[in-house]
């Protein structure tokens, strides 16, 4: 029973990212100025739970896929093409936000498209995914550079973007967003029996009748598509996607069709936690979400690894 | 098991339905706020209708006719200033129905404009990095404007409790961009101001005069800047062309190429560029220095942070001996501009005409009488004054209504 | 019901096995034994649906398989490997449950019954202790009992086991052999591959020899393996080196089987 009371701080979050803020306490039955930024609060707290629910759900499909545990949504080269692709629009001047998270989310898609064409030619096992997929990210990273360089004083802008949040996030961005995400989220838990076969030995899940090949291509497919919108909505939210799979496997024992749903939950409470801690990390600003990802779930991994030493 | 399942199945479907309950209560419960607010703005505008109909058919003595045509001519004039419409750097068009009481301003050249136009005591917040009128930071301390973080990476909740009637931005920066689209569906409008040259500034000068209610001191103002920068290239027409680097930031070194608001100072200062090979703002090598071989180097320094000596150091580093071989290191025209002077090229606010005159004095000092040799090295308010005789129009420090004290 | 004809399976592009044909029915215990690389450890993956087949033709319980295909004898048959290679994380009690419910619907519960038959498994195979331990944290013979568990909780028509004694010490290399005769017993056919040729009167009925390639011999334990089919099979001088395989050369197999019996209580199921 302890996997299902992690389930209640979703809602526990969700509510209290609505109800805390710099504006201060809201009347939910006020007009005005009030109820739209109460309105803005639920978009934040939605745009955060889709995006923590995505990566969430792209890190266990890779952890499982690919036998690593240190995976994490952008290991297959997602983020930095994401980030090319929004570094390169506002680069050209299509700095507005609909062309932004479009940018991100065909950057995304392409640098997995890379990647699977790379590691089809090498077998399309793990280790050429992986390999594909770092040697990508670091090629578009340095190409990532230059375009900073090349900004000059409007990088600031940019690093808005790189830095992952969800203050900006918009209705229309969600609608089509959403979507991708759930597409890809529910993709990985239609083959969630595959993957926990998966988890068994290859060859024992080959005998199950898993092709394991093909498994590979459609998780990665489906990964990426859901990180990718998560990208475009919230910029590259880090860490996040590695640590919720792990809570829910540390809490609810490892086989993966229990873990999934445990770390899709996880990993929206996570990012709702952290925008909402963004709020007030400075009087009158705002900050990152990735070091709130990051300085949140690591102590938490830290204590959790600890406690279930033996 | 089947227990278990059953609950986390159960919890999960609990968790579903009061996210998606509490969503569609408040979405609901915004869409008729909304209704609710499209008829407020309709019987607005139909007031307005109104209005400006009885206006037009007052009858009285000749007396009171002469007040009344005065009266009428006052308030006509306040009531053609709204509602007041201007395009912004996106191309929409924005409209303002009544003189806007509560603005913020996210950059420092915004900011330095609405004081400058007059519209001081109206605003009530403006980014963290705003630093003029001087009188900015007593206003903050009092709470009477409030300060909203950085305009890079804005908070929108912040921004809304100072619950402003209008917002300005850049249209260089992608999350003002954002802002702009979120505020829309309140009907707060954000005005991205663009500052790509120094004609954008002058547009943005009339803009923000246009919105705010201040179209006389704007034309005003727009006027005094021009007349600043034809001071400049009056006083260095026909004078061969200085070449100029302009540095702004040390290290690595970024200059400003063409394309910039700096670019068009230089020009209109009576200097060349020597990096317009440059698109934009970019990094160069130190060693590009050497094929430049520009006869001034211009540093803007910050308020105090970047220091003249250790750039000097850094660029003998980087050069070697060879760094004598560039004209301006060894007649030893590098300055290091700070303070206000240093706002004043790097701002794209109301004062690229003072701007423009303090290139001038530093790329032809000949043309104000002056050697070259007095100039200092660290330039700064305290350090140079320059040269600018009665004739050429200033722009006033304003008074903010309310401060403690002015320094 | 399983039926070899003419069979020829390749690896990595390379021709492993050729021209193999053979059959084997329900309720026996199959050995396949060979030289490393003969082909063992291929012709169980072809078995259990991992490998396509190369040439000829291969059929089990209802389900064949031609030049090109697969044999897709789902759950039918159940796969153990040489080596395991699972999760770290996951406990040998997932473990089984995962194996026995197999990679459908993804919202599957593991029902009563399912953890019933888990707990059964472990407890026939002595592993009952190690349910909630996580696999990274057990010893390979630990882990190999338990996975043998997985296979044999699904109670398929085929049981395919790469190795299943290699890891295991005394104790537990006796309860495995057990298991399996009572597997064979519940009329499960139990293909076993192996090294431990000195054990294979104890638990196996027929035994398969590969070698070169091709199937040098299939029959009875007792009629099969003599020294000089061992020495042509494997390429070992035998017969001058008798310390290498002492007990392969002793006669009368019951009486041996009787004493390695009464000192490790092998016996019918349940004992464990």
């Amino acid at each position: 029973m302890r996997g299902g009371l992690l389930h209640l701080l979703l809602p526990l979050f969700f509510a209290l990212s609505l109800f805390l803020g710099p504006y201060g306490l809201i009347n939910p039955f006020s007009q005005g100025l009030g109820a739209f930024v109460l309105e803005l609060r639920l978009l934040r707290a939605l745009a955060a739970s889709l995006v923590g629910l995505a990566l969430a759900a792209s890190g266990s499909g890779l952890q499982a896929l690919l036998k690593n545990p240190l995976a994490d949504p952008y290991i297959l080269g997602v983020s930095s093409g994401a980030a090319l692709g929004v570094l390169a629009a506002i680069a050209a001047g299509f700095i507005w936000p609909l062309a932004v998270s479009l940018a991100a989310l065909l950057g995304g898609l392409a640098a997995l498209a890379l990647v699977m064409a790379v590691s089809s030619a090498l077998g399309l096992t793990r280790t050429s995914m992986v390999l594909a997929g770092v040697a990508l990210s670091y090629a578009l990273s340095s190409i990532d550079m230059i375009i900073m360089m090349d900004l000059g004083p409007a990088v600031q802008g940019s690093l808005a973007w790189l830095f992952g949040t969800v203050a900006y996030a918009l209705w229309g961005e969600l609608a089509y967003a959403a979507p991708l995400m759930a597409a890809g989220a529910a993709w990985i838990f239609l083959r969630a029996g595959h993957l926990e076969s998966l988890m068994l030995g290859d060859d024992v899940a080959e005998s199950m009748g898993v092709r394991a090949r093909r498994l590979r291509a459609e998780v990665a497919v489906a990964s990426a598509l859901s990180t990718s919108a998560a990208v475009a909505v919230a910029g590259p939210v880090g860490f996040v996607g590695l640590v919720a799979p792990w809570i829910a496997r540390l809490g609810s024992g490892g086989a993966f069709r229990r873990i999934y749903p445990l770390s899709l939950s996880l990993g929206a409470s996570l990012t709702v936690a952290a925008d909402l801690a963004s709020r007030f990390v400075e009087p009158g600003g705002m900050a990152p979400l990735t070091s709130i990802t990051a300085l949140m779930g690591a102590p938490v991994l830290v204590y959790l690894l600890a406690r279930w030493r033996g | 098991m089947r227990r278990k399942a059953l609950s986390s199945v159960a919890a999960s479907l609990i968790v579903v339905a009061v996210v998606v309950a509490m969503s569609a209560a408040y979405i609901g419960h915004q869409l008729s706020a909304y209704s609710a607010q499209v008829s407020e703005l309709y019987s607005a505008v139909s007031s307005l209708n109104r209005t400006v109909a009885s206006q037009a058919s007052a009858t009285s003595s000749i007396a009171s006719q002469q007040q009344s045509i005065q009266s009428r001519l006052s308030s006509l004039e306040s009531s053609m200033r709204f509602p007041a419409s201007a395009v912004d750097a996106t191309g929409q068009q924005i409209v303002v129905y009544s003189e806007p009481t509560r603005i913020v301003s996210l950059m420092p050249s915004d900011t330095a404009i609405l004081f400058a136009v007059g519209a001081g005591p109206q605003v009530v917040g403006v980014d963290k990095y705003s630093s003029w009128p001087p009188c900015l930071s007593a206003l903050k301390a009092n709470g009477t404007v409030k300060d909203i973080g950085s305009g890079w990476y804005p908070n929108p909740e912040v921004i809304l409790s100072a619950r402003p009637d209008i917002v300005f931005g850049a249209s260089s920066v992608p999350s003002n961009h954002a802002l702009k689209q979120q505020f829309a569906a309140y009907g707060i409008p954000v005005v991205l101001l663009p500052d790509n040259t120094i004609e954008e500034v002058l547009q943005s000068i009339y803009t923000v005069g246009r919105l705010t209610g201040h179209t006389g001191a704007a034309q005003l103002l727009a006027e005094n800047v021009t007349a600043e920068l034809s001071y400049a290239e009056g006083s260095t027409i026909g004078l061969n062309r200085t070449s100029v680097a302009l540095i702004v930031w040390p290290s690595p070194i970024w200059v400003a190429g063409n394309g910039t608001w700096e670019d068009q100072m230089i020009t209109a200062a009576g200097g060349s560029n020597a990096f317009s090979k440059v698109s934009g703002w970019g990094p160069v090598d130190p060693e590009a220095l050497l094929a430049a071989r520009p006869q001034v180097i211009i540093y803007t320094a910050g308020h105090g942070q970047l220091n003249y000596t250790e750039f000097m150091s850094a660029l003998y580093q980087k050069l070697g001996p060879a760094a004598d071989s560039v004209p301006a290191i060894a007649s030893g025209r590098v300055y290091a501009v700070t303070g206000e002077y240093n706002d004043w090229l790097t701002e794209p606010g109301p004062f690229v005409g003072y701007g423009t005159i303090l290139l001038s004095v530093l790329l032809h000092p000949e043309a104000y009488g002056m050697n070259y040799t007095s100039i200092p090295h660290v330039v700064s308010p305290g350090t140079l004054r320059l040269p600018v005789p009665a004739s050429v129009p200033v722009i006033s420090t304003p008074r903010c209504a309310s401060a403690v004290s002015s320094p | 019901m399983l039926e070899a004809d003419s069979l020829s399976l390749a690896y990595g592009g390379r021709v492993v096995l050729e021209g193999l044909s053979f059959e084997a029915y329900p309720g026996e215990v199959l050995a396949v034994v060979g030289p490393n690389g003969a082909g063992k450890t291929t012709l169980l993956r072809a078995l259990s649906g991992s490998l396509e087949v190369a040439g000829g033709a291969l059929s089990c319980c209802g389900f064949s398989a031609a030049a090109g295909e697969r044999l897709g004898a789902g759950d039918r048959i159940s796969y153990a490997p040489a080596y395991p290679d699972v999760d770290p994380w996951i406990s040998a009690l997932d473990l089984v449950l995962s194996y026995r419910m197999g990679p459908r619907r993804p919202w599957a519960r593991p029902s009563r019954e399912d953890l019933g038959a888990a707990l059964e498994s472990l407890r026939r195979l002595g592993a009952a202790a190690l349910g909630p331990r996580r696999t990274s944290e057990m010893s390979t013979g630990e882990l190999k009992m338990v996975m043998l568990a997985a296979a044999l909780s699904r109670r398929s028509d085929v049981l395919l086991l790469d190795e299943p004694l290699a890891y295991l010490d005394l104790r537990n290399q006796s309860i495995a052999m057990s298991a399996l005769r009572a597997e064979a017993r519940r009329g499960a056919l139990v293909l076993v591959a192996s090294h431990e040729l000195h054990l294979l009167r104890l638990y196996a009925d027929r035994v398969l020899v590969l070698s070169g390639g091709r199937a040098v011999a299939m029959g009875r334990v007792d009629s099969v393996l003599s020294e000089d089919l061992l020495e042509r099979a494997y390429g070992v001088p035998l017969r001058e080196e008798r310390a290498l395989v002492p007990s392969i050369h002793r006669a009368g197999g019951a009486r041996e089987r009787r004493s390695y019996c009464n000192y490790f209580r092998c016996g019918a199921p349940g004992r464990y």
